[in-house]
């Protein structure tokens, strides 16, 4: 029989990483003042320049990707069925095929995509409506964990600060469940049309009645 | 749409184990797919840093106030002057509130500009212009392991020596460049694990997001309130604090200490510690506050800067031990070619004579070629000729190329000329240099035979 455990570990699993950040200790203020800009156009040239910069770089990371693809097409790696039984595990879970045995470059492509996009999620940045919010109410007197609803104001539960959202457990148990029905059907429908499960109530009826 | 904990977490099994895979696997495609990784990164960081950037070119749009470098109209506008920029204030037609509020405030010049409009640090500029050169480096380096084919350079020469050698000793050369690639192999794997995988794409946006988050802050908010922590100072020291506190023994302490001068409560704060006063305790609170953010500030710049360099060398590496992968890949592939066409019994030239083009070309035609990602052959001149198998690839790319180029062209970016050679496929001429004399021959058989002892 197979051993469950070490899967349910995987499932389970969340990494412990956390930023370690120095003991905050007053005193000093760091010089790094304010300093009015020398030249606010320079600044502003700066910032076009970068993003620029960055649009090109995209393009690039686009063109050599295309050459990658060219070179590594085909490109498929085998799993050893004991040894890689958790990446098995993974990877018949992830593209829903229960024969899969071998991870195409493809398969890994795609795979890096989907890492990219959660973390392009980890993005936080200052919306217009925000701002514009801010700036319509200028006598607002709720700030920060002021206007959070009391104990809810912990950092674990703020969505942008989850660096890896943490799993919906009743939603996993309920897909668990529901891939278990799924395996035992083709078993249930058996039963039933050999007449064991009728037989098994009317046996059942039978005692209670007696 | 969010990625699920589960998706993610099966996606970074699938792309270790497939990495791990291609690292231990020996052939040319395996080099190159992992690189994949590295650039999808380098992708997803330009939209990052681009969004990041962007993000302090938010302001509202509600007209709470302008801010221009240039002199604005003094009939229409009422603004301040501050150092080299004019700063001008929306009058009370605009938004009459607003400008209100921001005339009432105690006039801090921090204040008038860090209301009206929120600038990039310079040293975060700084960082990123750096981190784009070592970006536009490493994809350069990439470039050079599509287009760099000088390894075939000789490989005429190559051939025509090892053509008479024989086969066990071509085996050892073999089994020492296959040794050569499991070292490499463990180094690249080294390479590229947690760093690449975890930290720098996921981590880096949060840092970029709290230093840049916390640096607005400090602008809009901490820049003008050490403004009037420098006010409350001034209020602390009219107020005569001792006369309005009911702790008799603290009060004596105060006047003792005041009798040497005029010394702030402030500072009696800091000689005692026991002073309860509401504007002392407000503004050890706000220097306190202050301090604390600025410091955080400092630590999450610290940091990119730190997985910023890290991340650039960790990938240099990787791609100096990939070229060496595919440097050894190739030769491994003329000595195994050599071995196979010797197998068969088949010889580029009788010993002494140097090998025809004919047999070149079909010794790298049927031997070579077949498990190279080029086309190689000896044309009607002699020459050498390295072309790339893909006819599809300019098709493919050409959009981006053409995007490429287009950028080059506007002088604004330095983009080098190797790496827009590089996204062109392959095609290169060598000079077939069959150079193998008598004398070689002859030099290269005694040398055998002194190691078989003969």
């Amino acid at each position: 029989m197979a051993d469950f455990s070490n899967q349910r570990e995987i499932l389970n699993f969340v990494p412990k990483i956390r930023f370690i950040e120095p003991e905050q200790v007053p005193g000093e203020v760091p010089t790094e003042h304010l300093v009015v800009p020398a030249s606010l156009d320079e600044i502003r040239s700066s910032v076009t320049d970068i993003i620029e910069q960055y649009d090109a770089i995209e393009t690039l990371a686009d063109a050599t990707q295309e050459r990658i693809n060219e070179r590594a097409k085909g490109l498929s790696i085998k799993l050893d069925l004991a040894q890689d039984a958790h990446v098995l595990d993974a990877l018949k879970r992830h593209f829903n095929d229960p024969d899969k045995t071998e991870i195409t470059y493809d398969d890994y492509f795609q795979c890096i995509q989907e890492a990219n996009e959660a973390a392009r999620e980890n993005v936080l940045t200052a919306q217009q409506d925000d701002v514009d919010a801010a700036a319509s109410d200028p006598y607002r007197t709720s700030f920060g964990l002021l206007s959070k609803q009391p104990g809810l104001a912990r950092p674990e539960l703020d969505k942008t600060l989850q660096v890896i959202k943490p799993i919906d457990m009743d939603k996993f148990k309920n897909d668990q469940l529901n891939a278990l029905f799924t395996i035992m059907v083709p078993d249930i429908i058996k039963l039933v049309t050999t007449g064991k499960v009728v037989r098994k109530i009317v046996e059942l009826v039978i005692k209670e009645a007696f | 749409m969010a990625v699920s904990a589960t998706k993610i977490q099966d996606c970074n099994l699938i792309i270790d184990a497939f990495e791990r895979g291609a690292h231990h696997t020996n052939n040319e495609a395996a080099v190159f797919a992992p690189i994949t990784r590295s650039v999808q990164n380098t992708k997803t960081f330009a939209q990052n840093a681009k969004d990041i950037i962007k993000g302090y070119q938010i302001t509202p749009t509600i007209g709470l106030a302008q801010q221009t470098a240039d002199t604005p109209d003094a009939n229409s506008q009422t603004g301040i002057k501050i150092q080299n920029q004019y700063v001008t204030i929306p009058d009370s037609k605009q938004t009459g509130t607003l400008s209100k509020i921001l005339k009432e405030c105690i006039p801090c010049e921090f204040r008038a500009i860090s209301t009206l409009d929120v600038n990039i640090k310079s040293d975060l500029l700084d960082m990123l212009k750096a981190d784009y050169k070592t970006r536009l480096d490493i994809l350069d380096k990439i470039g050079d392991l599509f287009s760099n084919v000088d390894v075939y350079g000789d490989f005429c020469e190559m051939a025509s020596f090892l053509n008479f050698m024989c086969i066990p000793d071509l085996q050892r050369i073999l089994s020492t460049l296959s040794a050569l690639l499991g070292e490499v192999s463990i180094n690249l794997t080294s390479l590229n694990g947690l760093l690449q995988q975890l930290i720098q794409p996921f981590f880096t946006p949060i840092l970029f997001s709290m230093q840049v988050l916390l640096d607005k802050y400090t602008q809009l908010v901490l820049g003008p309130l050490e403004c009037i922590m420098v006010a409350i100072q001034e209020q602390v020291r009219k107020v005569n604090i001792p006369a309005l506190m009911s702790d008799t023994e603290a009060r004596k302490v105060i006047q003792e200490v005041n009798v040497a001068g005029e010394k702030s409560a402030l500072e009696i704060k800091a000689f005692q510690g026991q002073i309860r006063s509401g504007l002392v305790e407000l503004y050890n609170k706000l220097n306190f506050g202050n301090t604390i953010v600025r410091k955080k500030l400092y630590f999450y710049t610290t940091q990119i800067e730190k997985l910023l360099h890290t991340w650039g060398i960790k990938d240099g590496q990787y791609m100096n031990q990939a070229n060496q992968k595919i440097i050894t890949l190739r030769l491994i592939g003329l000595v195994k070619a050599m071995i196979e066409f010797r197998s068969k019994g088949m010889k580029l030239c009788e010993v002494g004579n140097k090998p025809g083009r004919t047999e070149m070309d079909n010794f790298y035609g049927h031997f070579l070629s077949p498990t190279s990602p080029f086309t190689i052959s000896v044309d009607a001149n002699g020459n050498l000729r390295i072309d790339e198998k893909s006819k599809e690839l300019p098709k493919k790319n050409q959009k981006n190329i053409d995007k490429v180029k287009h950028i080059a062209s506007t002088d604004r970016l330095q983009i080098p000329k190797t790496l827009l050679d590089s996204l062109q496929p392959v095609s290169q001429i060598f000079k077939c240099k069959i150079t193998t004399t008598k004398d070689d021959v002859a030099k290269v058989n005694n040398w055998i035979k002194q190691l078989d002892g003969g």
